[in-house]
Order: structure tokens, then C-alpha cells, then sequence
């Protein structure tokens, strides 16, 4: 009786030195977050498990939204980014008359992030919004000759809305993959233009995609001091690092890298995270086909 | 692979031209010509009180018109190079207000922008890290690399154009913005000439505040 006594005294005595040291663990990450994180670096690893160039897991699914004319939701790890495509058609600008519109608008609504306020659009909304505009425009993903109805005339104008649902860093991963995927899962009408009557005939069974898209990947990381690169950050690590960047690759391509000032790269660095965006670039582009493949076969 | 133009455009800059700015600078590459003034250590407002650091705000003003999305994004880029080239634990509870005037479009505003701060920066004295150069380059269509192209050059059409910032002490990677895709051998390429043009850009520097102070101690 002794025994299971003293077993019983010691085993209460384990799991209270047990509770203690998570107590230790958790006042340590909120007074210290930096070298709490830290530790985790020393040993080559991150709190959620990951190794410090891992990506994490990406989940892409097309078509969920029906009212909208293409659609996607894609989550990197915990950051959720809906994309909604809603299309209309406009004269062409005077400047380029041959040319479509593709126009996008990144919402950080309130409940994806304690951080995020209410009222207008704040940095992150515009600079994410930015950031895609300026993919868009260069017409990397798409060549806007192709959504010209008519030229001068008419033209199809792609409103693209990207709501962040949940944000846990790598916002801009996220959106660009969600606006690829929902860009190949649009049908337009097909619309022909009579000159002699200087009417627009549209066809609302004849529905066809959208061809020429090609396919981008943005990946993220987070630069600390001591010449430490991290991919795909979540919140809290783009929070304790000192800088970030943004490589988007299409293939072989280096498409941008977004550095907006933080910590300094030189070049042997640049040139590892070149290789590892396009590392990643591959396997995001194969997913994308998959789940595009599947989503027509279910139309 | 050619580079059809080796140097950078002409610099000229005027500084403290504004009386009541802790630091200003009218700032001219080329045909671009920027405005910047520099106003801190100042009081933070509440909510952007930063309680172990100096909070920096960058406003960036167009020529015409109301600042737009577009803008947002050039105050983001300056803003965060500002963050790390400015010694901002040294100020806490404070905040620097950074102000950059567009005066004229000579095709490249995003670099003449940050150097134009860096200027400012150093006639306002505020403690900084280092010095920051920006330098604009373009990869037109038959592939040559035209460092720091006029508006002409730019309008004619490309097929990438980067804006690299370095640091003055071992020319690393500040900042780095890109429109347009290229190869990585090229990318290497254009930054590596920009690297060397930014050089020039930290001698016309230390060329500035010498003849700020020799005019001074004359």
C-alpha cells in the first residue's frame, strides 16, 4: 500500500512540475516572443513543426460559389482567401482600346485577424491590392487582347474579389493562387457584335473559359538578422521578423520580388530564395491543374 | 548582352529649402524631380504609439489628383526601408513624418523617391543605420539592359523594369520591386549593374553634405 501510495505522490508530483513548465513555456512566448522563437531557430525548427524552408500544406477548390462567373478558396496552412469573379461588359479605354479590364480588390474584412479594424481599407488591404494590380497589368496572367469583344467598342471588364477570410500570414500567396485557380474556372457568354445593327448579340448557353492563363506563384519569407530566411510565415513570425519578401515565379521566370526595405539580402541569399520559390512554384501549378481538371469534369 | 546606357542620369539636390522642416530636400535625377521633408522627433498620436520604437509615416503625393491605391504602395516600400535604415529604438513613443512631393515624372519615381528621403533624412539628423540608394533598371524588348531609362524609354514599351535599393555599408539587398518577367540570369545581371550604380548615388551623398557644410563653416 505503501507502494502505490508513494507512486500515486510521485506521478501528482510529475504532472505539476509538467504543468509548471508549460506555464514557464507560455510567460516566456508572451513577455519574450522574440526569444521564445528564437530557441526554436538554435535548434533549426518552428513552434508549429515545421522545418525553417517548408512550406505549408495549400488546399485550392473551384467553383464553390455559384452566382459568380468563376470562383476559388484556397487555404496555406490557416490563411483562407476566397476569390469571386464577376464579369460585365464596358467600352474600352481611349488609350487602349484593345484592351480588356481585369480588376481586383483585396478586402481584409475585420474577422480574419484581430489586428485588422473596421471602416476603410487599410495598408495591408491597398498594398495587397496593389500588389495584384501590378501582376495584372503587365499582363502576366492573362493577355487583356483576349477580352476584347470589339475594339473600341466593347470589351469584358473581370471584376475580382478577394476576401480574406482567415489571415495567418502569406496573404499574398494566397491571393494569387486563389485569383489563378478562379480565373481558369471562369465561362463567359460568347458575345458577338453585329456592325450593321451596332449590336451586341450574347449567347448565354454558349458558354467557353477563358484561354491563354498563365500561372504565377508567389511565395513569401521572413528574413530575421543573423542571415536566417523562413518560408511561408504565419502571423506571428512576420510579426517578429525583420523583414519580408514576396518571390512570384512562373516557371523559370522570375516574375517580381517584392522586397518592401527590412533586413538586407545579398546576393547568395536572393539566389536560394529564387531556387526555393521555384521549387514551390512547381508544385502549386500541378495542384492547380488538378483541381481545375476535376472541377470541369464535375461540370 | 549590351548595356546601352552604362551611368546614371545627372543628380542635382538642394537641401533645408524648406524653413519650418526638420529636413527637406528638392531632389533631381534626370528629368524627375522629387520633393522631401522630414518632420520628427515628433509626438505619436495615440493609437500609433509604438512603445519601444519611433513609428515612421510616409505620405506620398501625386502630381495630380487625390493619392490613390497606387500611392499606398510607394508609401509601403518607402516606409519599410525607412524602418530599417533609421535607428528607430533610439526615439520611442515618438513618431518622424515623412512627406514626398511628386514634381515632375521623369520616368523613375520609385527610386528618386527613396533617395530623395535618404537625403532628407540626413539634413534632418536623425540618427540612421545606414544610407540607402535606389537605382531604376529596364530590360527592354530585344533584351538589352538600360540602366536608370528616361520617361521616353520607359513609354516605348519593356519587358521588365526593377527598382533595387542597397545599403551604404556592404551593398546588400534593401529593397527590391519588379514589373514584367525575365530569366534569373538576367535578373542577376540587372541587379548586379544596379549595384554599382548606387556607388555613384553614396558619393553624390557624401558630395551633398559636404558642400551643405562648407557652406556652412564658410
Amino acid at each position: 500500500m505503501d507502494d502505490s501510495l508513494s507512486v500515486g505522490i510521485r506521478e501528482e508530483h510529475e504532472r505539476s512540475c509538467l504543468e509548471r513548465l508549460i506555464d514557464m513555456a507560455t510567460d516566456h512566448k508572451t513577455l519574450q516572443p522574440l526569444e521564445f522563437y528564437k530557441t526554436f531557430l538554435d535548434r533549426k525548427s518552428r513552434p508549429d513543426g515545421r522545418s525553417l524552408l517548408e512550406f505549408r500544406k495549400v488546399t485550392v477548390n473551384a467553383g464553390s460559389i455559384g452566382t459568380a462567373d468563376g470562383s476559388a478558396i484556397v487555404k496555406c496552412g490557416n490563411t483562407t482567401v476566397i476569390c469571386g469573379i464577376k464579369a460585365e461588359i464596358a467600352v474600352p479605354g481611349m488609350d487602349e482600346p484593345a484592351k480588356g479590364f481585369i480588376i481586383p480588390n483585396v478586402t481584409l474584412p475585420p474577422l480574419c485577424s484581430s489586428k485588422i479594424k473596421s471602416g476603410p481599407p487599410g495598408e495591408a488591404a491597398q498594398t495587397a491590392t496593389q500588389f495584384i494590380a501590378e501582376l495584372v497589368a503587365n499582363n502576366i496572367i492573362l493577355d487583356l487582347h483576349t477580352l476584347c469583344i470589339h475594339s473600341s467598342k466593347w470589351a469584358w471588364v473581370l471584376h475580382c474579389d478577394l476576401v480574406c477570410i482567415n489571415l495567418d500570414g502569406s496573404l499574398l500567396d494566397a491571393c494569387v493562387i486563389a485569383l489563378i485557380t478562379a480565373l481558369k474556372n471562369v465561362t463567359l457568354p460568347t458575345v458577338t457584335y453585329d456592325e450593321e445593327l451596332d449590336k451586341l448579340i450574347c449567347d448565354s448557353d454558349q458558354k467557353r473559359p477563358l484561354e491563354g492563363i498563365k500561372q504565377p506563384v508567389t511565395s513569401t519569407f521572413s528574413l530575421f538578422e543573423n542571415g536566417i530566411l523562413i518560408s511561408d510565415p504565419t502571423s506571428e513570425e512576420e510579426q517578429l521578423a525583420a523583414g519580408l519578401t514576396s518571390i512570384t515565379m512562373e516557371s523559370t521566370l522570375v516574375t517580381h520580388m517584392y522586397k518592401p526595405g527590412g533586413c538586407t539580402l545579398d546576393e547568395k541569399q536572393v539566389k536560394k530564395l529564387i531556387q526555393q520559390s521555384e521549387l514551390k512554384a512547381k508544385e502549386i501549378v500541378r495542384l492547380i491543374e488538378e483541381v481545375c481538371l476535376s472541377s470541369i469534369a464535375e461540370r | 548582352m549590351e548595356t546601352e546606357q552604362k551611368s546614371i542620369r545627372a543628380l542635382k539636390c538642394e537641401q533645408s529649402v524648406l524653413s519650418r522642416a526638420d529636413g527637406s530636400v528638392m531632389f533631381s535625377q534626370g528629368n524627375t524631380v522629387v520633393m522631401a521633408s522630414v518632420y520628427g522627433p515628433l509626438e505619436a498620436k495615440i493609437q500609433k504609439e509604438l512603445s519601444d520604437r519611433m513609428y515612421v509615416e510616409v505620405n506620398y503625393k501625386p502630381k495630380i489628383g487625390m493619392p490613390g491605391v497606387a500611392e499606398r504602395g510607394k508609401e509601403k516600400l518607402v516606409k519599410t526601408t525607412c524602418n530599417h535604415i533609421i535607428l528607430t529604438n533610439l526615439h520611442p513613443r515618438t513618431a518622424v513624418c515623412i512627406t514626398i512631393q511628386e514634381m515632375q515624372d521623369g520616368g523613375t519615381l520609385l527610386s528618386a523617391s527613396i533617395n530623395a528621403v535618404c537625403l532628407a533624412l540626413l539634413d534632418s539628423g536623425l540618427p540612421l543605420q545606414c544610407l540607402v540608394a535606389a537605382v531604376t533598371c529596364l530590360v527592354d524588348k530585344k533584351d538589352k539592359i538600360v540602366l536608370d531609362p528616361c520617361i521616353r524609354t520607359v513609354k516605348e514599351g519593356y519587358k521588365a523594369m526593377f527598382t533595387f535599393a542597397f545599403d551604404s555599408q556592404k551593398y546588400n539587398l534593401i529593397l527590391s520591386h519588379c514589373e514584367g518577367q525575365v530569366p534569373y540570369t538576367l535578373f542577376q545581371e540587372a541587379m548586379e549593374l544596379c549595384q554599382k550604380a548606387s556607388h555613384i548615388i553614396f558619393d553624390f551623398y557624401r558630395q551633398a553634405v559636404l558642400r551643405k557644410f562648407s557652406k556652412e563653416l564658410l
